[in-house]
């Protein structure tokens, strides 16, 4: 069952000062099943951050609908839109946004706390994540404290705690130095082999090349898309770089 | 070419920053007006002349030191928020290639703009708006006198000599700031110092000492004389204290209520609780001062308009009879009662309430129920000791004493005992008196009062353990009239009385409450004034400091809250928070402010004794009400800084 249906999704910004219009998204269709690993690529301008932030529910679309388990996301009452982000999707950022005035450990829980679980719940839920994402002797410690790597992994502790039906992704790697980019891509996609469904925006083919399928977002439009199908991960790598090289080649020719 | 260059970026830079330059601008222009103001008028040729003026212009004297030590702490003070505000520019600039000494140019050159405008926007409405000043402290003061308000080059000069020094401090700072910091760090330092910080029990422990040090000090005051010593010393402990108490003592109990777990993870106080303690660090300070500063317009402001309201209380206090005359001998009373109905009939008022008599004066210590006349203890009393017959001509109601009765009254409090021994001799008292004909029964006193009646001359004799004390006869009455036609009456009374050879001959003094008055409004008026005008200084400087705090609240919050939404709170959740928090940091200085001034309510109402205001309830009256119009500006001025800081947070 696809958990996830973006149908002709269009954004229009409205023209700024003296500018023209600016057509994000012109027409976006895809679908995401239940546990695959989605990551969307294109230049950048091309309205990946659009895309996912209209999935994400923090913006409306011009056009389109977005259905998650097969509802639309767009009907949601604006009062019931913030604990609908909150059970269902999970998020991580490019920047992190970690509070710094939290301990790593209470930023993971804020989303808990605002559910008005109890703390005894929290820290159940938590040991086993930290101790997959490796952060368990860090969690007393503030953001300002610790390596970009290990906010990051913070910070998808934060989006996973929820246990959400659906975890994004917005340039994960783009703030991160590549070991610790190679390390959350294996902690992505091993939480991918343990069933969770992953939407991912990059501009990275080594940061796509962990995802199961590849979008390719162009002029607004999904241009293409490739699988992985078992294939290993240099080629899978080799092959989306050939595409962003059409991709590129396509706009000039 | 170059000089022209640096001079527009200047002046560019300070309109592209007006959100925070023009406050510093207007306060700078404030401040200026209110120097300025207060100089002309301890400068004014004109008050020397006016009676009972010298002493309103030495207050302005005063006034002129205060302002002019204040305006350059607050001027300092908003300049760091600016340039700390400003330092990541500074760095660009650094990082885009300009050289130091080029920055220090810059800033110098916006240091002189913004200080010509301010000074000399200042200096103008000085000119304009001192004159309605100046005519309200004459009005305050009484006086109908037309006084010129001239534009005085002396005050000019004074005013500009004190923000020359002010900016000149403020331009010192800037440059060393500017030329510590490295490019990165001046781009970062706006980013810098986001620690959490460290709990330091040993300050919030100093902190509730000395707060309960300056509390105690103010509650335990026993004496007027006594208050004027230790309020000072108070004062500088609580101030102390609450610096202590709001930088180390708010963070130690927010983590202490972070540490207990079901409290904290829960959604309103998790927000808030982190919020504090990490606002609480970068604003203690500021916090602090806006409490002291707080309490000082609360503090100044009610006890001069205790004292200014209270103008007839203490006249009352004083002159039990309006007129008043001590004589030596009881030779003249015929004449002297002649002259004042006659001269009343000539000033078309009666005199009423006549009342003579004809008493010993001295001073003793009372310990337990023994007066000692050799005592120098801080309990000592003044005692007045008369027979029944001028207890009746003084207006008391006569009783048959035996010779071993008296009558007792004390100004202040009960003397709740039936016996008083005066050295050896034991009398019994007969009846402790409610009222006195010629005192009032007071609240509290400078001095404390005992009146003794004795059966006759025998009895008193007796008394005084073959000592001789001063005796002297009192007279007094009051007058039924109108009050000028009063006033008309004292003073010709007295010039009669002086020139009555058998009257002046045996006067002792002689005093009026029409005599007094003028003084008393004059001196009471210029305390009201400098309250007033320091109020409005203070409270300008705490606007202005609220202003910079949520300015600078705004922008940091702004990114959290943004977060926040991101990760699952609705717009709704999020507007709650900060108005918790906003609504918490606020109005924190101001309660913690009441709460000193309710303190410090004993030891000022006995300071107020000094100055015969010994009703409680009148100077608790004009405490609250002081409080209640100042907690309606401070609400004003939250609702106009409030605007600001939700604009920044949800832009
Ligand atoms: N709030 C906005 N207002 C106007 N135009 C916007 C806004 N956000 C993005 N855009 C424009 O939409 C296009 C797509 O942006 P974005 O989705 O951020 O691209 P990407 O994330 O792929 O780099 C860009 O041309 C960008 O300038
Ligand atoms: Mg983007």
């Amino acid at each position: 069952m696809a958990i996830l249906e973006v149908k002709g999704l269009k954004k229009t910004y409205a023209a700024r000062l003296g500018g023209d219009k600016v057509h994000a998204l012109t027409g976006v269709s895809f679908s995401v099943e239940q546990g695959e690993f989605v990551a969307i690529m294109g230049e950048s301008g091309s309205g990946k951050t659009t895309l996912l932030n209209i999935v994400a529910s923090f913006d409306k679309p011009t056009g389109g609908d977005v259905l998650l388990e097969g509802r639309s996301i767009l009907q949601i009452p604006e009062d019931r839109l913030a604990a609908f982000r909150r059970e269902k999707l999970g998020f991580v950022f490019q920047d992190f946004n970690l509070l710094d005035t939290f301990t790593l450990r209470d930023n993971i829980f804020l989303p808990l706390v605002l559910a008005g679980k109890n703390h005894v719940e929290m820290a159940r839920r938590l040991t086993p994540l930290a101790d997959a994402l490796g952060i368990a002797d860090i969690l007393g410690k503030f953001p300002y404290e610790v390596s970009g790597g290990q906010k990051q992994r913070a910070a998808v502790a934060r989006a996973l705690i929820t246990d959400p039906k659906l975890l994004m992704a917005d340039e994960p790697t783009g703030a991160l130095d590549s070991r610790a980019a190679t390390a959350l891509m294996q902690q992505f996609e091993r939480l991918n082999r343990e069933g969770q469904t992953i939407l991912m925006v990059t501009h990275s083919a080594i940061a796509a090349s962990y995802a199961g399928r590849v979008l390719f977002i162009k002029d607004g439009q999904v241009f293409q898309q490739i699988y992985r199908a078992g294939r290993d991960r240099q080629k899978m790598q080799q092959e989306i770089a050939d595409t962003l090289l059409l991709l590129s080649g396509g706009g000039q020719g | 070419m170059r000089r022209f260059l640096y001079g527009r970026l200047a002046l560019s830079n300070l309109i592209k920053n007006r959100r925070l330059t023009l406050p510093y601008l207007l306060a700078c222009a404030g401040t200026t007006m209110m120097l300025y103001s207060v100089v002309e008028i301890a400068l004014n040729k004109g008050m020397l002349h006016l009676p009972g003026s010298a002493f309103v212009q030495s207050l302005m004297v005063m006034g002129q030191l205060i302002v002019s030590v204040f305006a350059v702490i607050v001027l300092f003070y908003t300049n760091g928020f600016l340039i700390k505000g400003r330092m990541r520019e500074l760095g660009l600039y650094a990082v885009l290639g300009m050289e130091k000494r080029h920055i220090a140019q810059v800033l110098a050159l916006e240091t002189l703009f913004s200080g010509l405008a301010g000074v000399g926007l200042g200096l103008l409405a000085g000119m304009l708006f001192g004159k309605l000043l100046f005519l309200l402290l004459l009005r305050m003061v009484g006086k109908t006198a037309a006084l010129p308000f001239q534009i005085s080059l002396p005050a000019i000069v004074q005013t500009c000599v004190v923000f020359v020094v002010a900016f000149t401090l403020i331009l010192v700072s800037n440059l060393r700031a500017v030329g510590k910091a490295r490019p990165m760090e001046l781009l970062q330092s706006a980013k810098a110092g986001e620690r959490e910080p460290k709990t330091s029990w040993f300050a919030a422990i100093l902190g509730l000492l000395s707060l309960g040090g300056g509390y105690g000090l103010a509650l335990w005051v026993k004496s007027p004389i006594e208050a004027i010593g230790i309020f000072f010393v108070a004062v500088l402990l609580v101030i102390l204290g609450t610096h202590l108490l709001f930088r180390a003592g708010s963070i130690a109990l927010l983590k202490l209520l972070r540490a207990s777990k079901s409290y904290y993870y829960k959604p309103d106080h998790f927000i808030s609780v982190s919020g504090m303690i990490y606002r609480m660090r970068k604003n203690a300070t500021g916090l602090a001062n806006i409490c002291i500063l707080c309490t000082m317009v609360l503090v100044a402001v009610s006890t001069t308009v205790s004292l200014y309201l209270g103008v007839e209380k203490s006249l009352r206090a004083q002159f039990p009879r309006s007129v008043e005359l001590y004589l030596y001998d009881q030779g003249p009373l015929g004449s002297v009662r002649l002259l004042a109905e006659d001269t009343a009939r000539d000033h078309s008022v009666a005199v009423d309430q006549y009342a003579q008599g004809e008493m010993s004066r001295m001073y003793a210590d009372l310990q337990g129920d023994t007066l000692d006349y050799d005592g120098v203890a801080a309990t000592v009393q003044r005692c007045y000791f008369m027979p029944m017959e001028a207890y009746e001509t003084l207006g008391g109601e006569r009783q048959e004493l035996q010779e071993d009765e008296v009558l007792l009254f004390r100004n202040v409090g009960a003397y709740g005992q039936d016996h008083v021994v005066i050295e050896t001799e034991a009398f019994r008292v007969k009846e402790e008196l409610n009222s006195f004909p010629i005192a009032q029964k007071e609240m509290q006193s400078v001095e404390n009062t005992m009146f003794l009646v004795f059966a006759d001359e025998t009895a008193m004799e007796r008394a005084f353990c073959g000592r001789d004390f001063e005796r002297f006869i009192y007279v007094g009455f009051d007058l039924k009239g109108s009050e000028e036609d009063a006033a008309a009456f004292s003073s010709d009374f007295y010039e009669r009385c002086q020139a009555d050879e058998a009257i002046q001959a045996t006067l002792i003094s002689s005093d009026s409450v029409y005599a007094q008055r003028e003084t008393w409004i004059a001196t009471n008026g210029g305390f009201l004034f400098l309250g007033l005008f320091l109020g409005a200084l203070f409270m300008l400087s705490m606007v202005l400091i609220i202003y910079y705090k949520q300015v600078s609240e705004g922008l940091e919050d702004s990114e959290r809250f943004i977060i926040m939404q991101k990760v699952g709170m609705s717009r709704r959740e999020v507007q709650r928070a900060i108005n918790s928090q906003v609504v918490t940091v606020f109005f924190l200085p101001l309660a913690v402010a009441v709460l000193h001034t309710f303190v410090a309510f004993p030891v000022l109402s006995k300071m107020l004794a000094l100055f015969f205001i010994n009703d409680l309830w009148h100077t608790a009256f004009c405490m609250l009400g002081t409080i209640a119009a100042f907690s309606v500006l401070y609400v004003i001025a939250y609702f106009l800084t409030a605007r600001v800081y939700y604009r920044l947070v949800t832009r």
